[in-house]
């Protein structure tokens, strides 16, 4: 990878314990608490997965509702974070399957505020346009590859991570991330001659 | 980027772009996670009822008291609907003169403190929160008060003019009533006065709606009217400059203190990070933690600290008195850049302990060394995080600020395209080409003259194809160049030419097969088609 993957911090866990056993007594500002702290967390991870779709808050509000409904067998065995990673890339995958078939379009506007901030706005241009364009390659993928892609090559997860978050086997996530990587190679290789024509 | 790639250059491009979505964040802005929030908890609430509800159902059938059961879901139910706190006061925040050439006398103190109708004398101002998403400045002479009638405030401006910023989120409205004139306001920057003569309004961004005598249904961003006026006219630069500064002022986040602020020099600025707050002396409330700075053209800067933790018992007033030491004590040849250009060098104190505090006074002066003013770069920067926050009303003064203090800047071209882009993006068409006008640095040329032409698109049609025609042509390796030809094509369609438009929509094809607009660009080539005479 060309750039380190943007850290998101995580939530303290002892807080989000005493939140999550609030939560579970039928506090709900203790659960509006733990949407505070994980939200942008959530957000961003589905972005990467969905791209900056117009449903991505109708979604994140199905996570926080599906998290929600977990909370009375939720056991605690892991960070909050990595249970709600796992609810999000389910999410992701209901959804990409219901767009594959619609074909949406990307709302290029949207792509704006993912830009990095402190650019000039040519560079931020450039940024944006790049973006654009993987969000329109990774629209060519199937669901399952493209979730595997985004973990492992954009988000830096191992094979073991990602297939542990997907509930599949390491194998079947590397074939689906290869896959993945020699379609969207095809892709901008088609688009390398096409400008090589245009020029 | 648009460069042909050898195929050994194809995996590093692949590793940037994803490189690119590795470093993009998502976070909701603040508006957007306010009503996440609520949306969550309506959600999560209406479960918790429904799952009391049912317990009462189930004890009320075991005891045969039926009706228990619906006097206890009516009861849940009833509590689930009520409408929002009430909001009929004013909660000052500042209390300040109006102008520079303000008296030199002390703020009237009894301002500071919430209620819910304020008289302000002439020469002073008061900046005040209403409810959770509104804030005003009313300026002095002027008198006001607030009622709230089913959530909505509204706000009863005898005489005096009014600054208002509206968070329109939510369904949420405000209203302006004068003796002649209703004004219903729903997310929006706006002006109000009234006097004897008649009433004004002028909007920044955003519509009022209005209902009186002569006066027009609405007046949009970017507008004015007055009674007695030419009709709806174009907002004056100089009501526009004070609705920006008005809309950056946020009010202090709780808990916070009432700190008088006064000393030499009279009139000093008194700053809270890059927005300039009011002017000495004044009342302003300062949240636990927080700086606030005061500096002068020509003298150095004092930096007020307040205490992290305010706690009970603690003086809900303080007063702090500062001396500012003149930079003409340093050198002749600064004295004489910081009073030609007072904030573009920043002044700095060369005495040691230049401020003072009063005895007992626990807020804490920790100047100097003082900060320097903002430069360009932080208000640059500041602008750029307020964007990343979703803070649009930050971010434009800061811009704003930029170009009136650094205007010779090459960051000055970058906040003019940025002010262009937020018009843009927020319908102003007019305006963003105002300010793509201004931009003069070769570096912007490709972008500037995309968002121009995005500009147009939304407003007139034939100018805006010329525009594309131009783009491309000045532009042909553009990153925007397919978004340019679907939009360039789509305006031929639109207008009935499909022999102008189906050459391009069979470029977009050929050579954006997979972009986004492919599937569109050849559902108009069969339409095209299929209207061609046989």
């Amino acid at each position: 990878m060309t750039a380190a993957v943007q850290p998101v911090p995580a939530p303290d866990l002892d807080a989000d314990e005493a939140l999550i056993a609030a939560a579970q007594r039928g506090d709900t500002a203790a659960f509006t608490r733990l949407f505070r702290r994980h939200v942008d967390r959530v957000r961003t991870h589905l972005t990467r997965l969905i791209g900056p779709v117009s449903e991505r808050d109708d979604l994140i509000q199905q996570i926080f509702l599906a998290l929600h409904r977990a909370l009375p067998t939720y056991r605690g065995d892991g960070a909050l974070s990595t249970f709600l990673h796992r609810i999000t890339v389910n999410a992701a995958y209901d959804h990409l399957r219901v767009r594959r078939r619609r074909r949406d379009e990307i709302d290029t506007d949207a792509v704006d505020p993912l830009v990095a901030p402190g650019l000039h706005p040519q560079a931020r241009a450039e940024a944006r346009a790049d973006l654009i364009r993987l969000f329109e390659l990774l629209g060519q993928l199937s669901a399952k590859k493209r979730i595997a892609f985004v973990l492992v090559a954009v988000e830096g997860m191992s094979l073991a991570e990602a297939a542990a978050l997907v509930g599949a086997n390491q194998d079947a996530v590397k074939q689906r991330v290869l896959h993945a990587r020699r379609e969207i190679t095809a892709l901008l290789e088609q688009d390398a001659r096409r400008e090589g024509r245009h020029d | 980027m648009t460069d042909p790639l050898p195929p050994p250059d194809l995996d590093l491009h692949l590793d940037r772009l994803c490189g690119r979505l590795a470093i993009a964040g998502a976070p909701l802005d603040d508006v957007a996670r306010a009503r996440a929030e609520a949306r969550l908890e309506a959600a999560v609430g209406v479960q918790g009822p429904d799952q009391r509800r049912r317990r009462v159902g189930r004890m009320a059938a075991a005891i045969g008291l039926a009706g228990v059961a619906a006097a206890a879901a009516a009861l849940l139910w009833g509590r689930a609907g009520d409408p929002p706190a009430p909001v009929a006061r004013l909660e000052p925040f500042v209390v300040a003169p109006s102008g520079v050439d303000a008296t030199a006398a002390e703020p009237p103190s009894a301002l500071i403190e919430p209620a819910a109708r304020v008289t302000v004398p002439a020469g002073w101002l008061v900046r005040a929160r209403v409810g959770p998403s509104a804030t005003v400045t009313v300026i002095g002479p002027a008198a006001v008060a607030v009622t709230e009638e089913r959530g909505v405030a509204t706000l009863h401006l005898d005489r005096g003019r009014l600054l208002g910023a509206l968070d329109g989120g939510g369904g949420r409205a405000l209203r302006v009533v004068t003796p002649r004139l209703k004004a219903t306001l729903i997310g929006t920057v706006f002006a109000v006065a009234a006097d004897e003569r008649g009433d004004a309004v002028a909007v920044l961004r955003g519509e009022v709606r209005l209902d009186g005598r002569g006066a027009p249904a609405r007046v949009g961003g970017g507008q004015r009217w007055r009674t007695g006026g030419a009709g709806v006219e174009p907002l004056d630069p100089e009501t526009g400059a004070e609705l920006a500064e008005h809309a950056a002022i946020a009010p202090p986040r709780e808990p916070a203190v009432a700190v008088a602020l006064s000393g030499e020099p009279a009139s000093a600025e008194v700053w809270i990070g890059a927005t300039r707050v009011a002017r000495t002396p004044t009342w302003v409330r300062l949240a636990a933690g927080s700086d606030v700075r005061v500096s002068a053209p020509s003298y150095g800067d004092a930096t007020l600290r307040i205490p992290a933790a305010i706690g009970i018992g603690a003086p809900a007033r303080h007063e702090v008195t500062f001396a500012l030491v003149p930079v003409a004590r340093a050198s002749r040849e600064d004295a004489a850049v910081a009073t030609t250009q007072p904030a573009t060098r920043p002044a700095r104190a060369p005495d040691p302990a230049p401020a003072r505090v009063i005895p007992g006074e626990p807020a804490e002066i920790v100047s100097p060394p003082a900060p320097a003013l903002p430069t360009a770069s932080d208000l640059y920067r500041d602008a750029d995080a307020a964007l990343a926050a979703g803070d649009r009303d930050r971010a434009r003064a800061s811009l704003v600020a930029l170009i009136g203090r650094f205007p010779d800047e090459p960051l000055a071209d970058a906040a003019l395209y940025e002010l262009a882009t937020m018009a843009h993006a927020a319908g102003e068409h007019d305006a963003a080409l105002r300010y793509l006008d201004r931009v003069d640095d070769d570096r912007l040329a490709e972008p500037a003259h995309y968002l121009r032409c995005r500009a147009l698109v939304d407003q007139r049609a034939a100018a805006a194809a010329a525009c594309l025609d131009d783009f491309r042509r000045s532009h042909p390796r553009s990153a925007h160049d397919g978004s340019a030809l679907l939009q360039l094509a789509g305006l031929r369609f639109d207008a009935g030419d499909c022999a102008g438009a189906v050459p391009l929509l069979a470029e977009y094809v050929r050579r954006f097969g997979s972009g986004p607009g492919a599937a569109d660009a050849r559902a108009r080539l069969d339409r095209c088609a299929a209207a061609r005479p046989r």
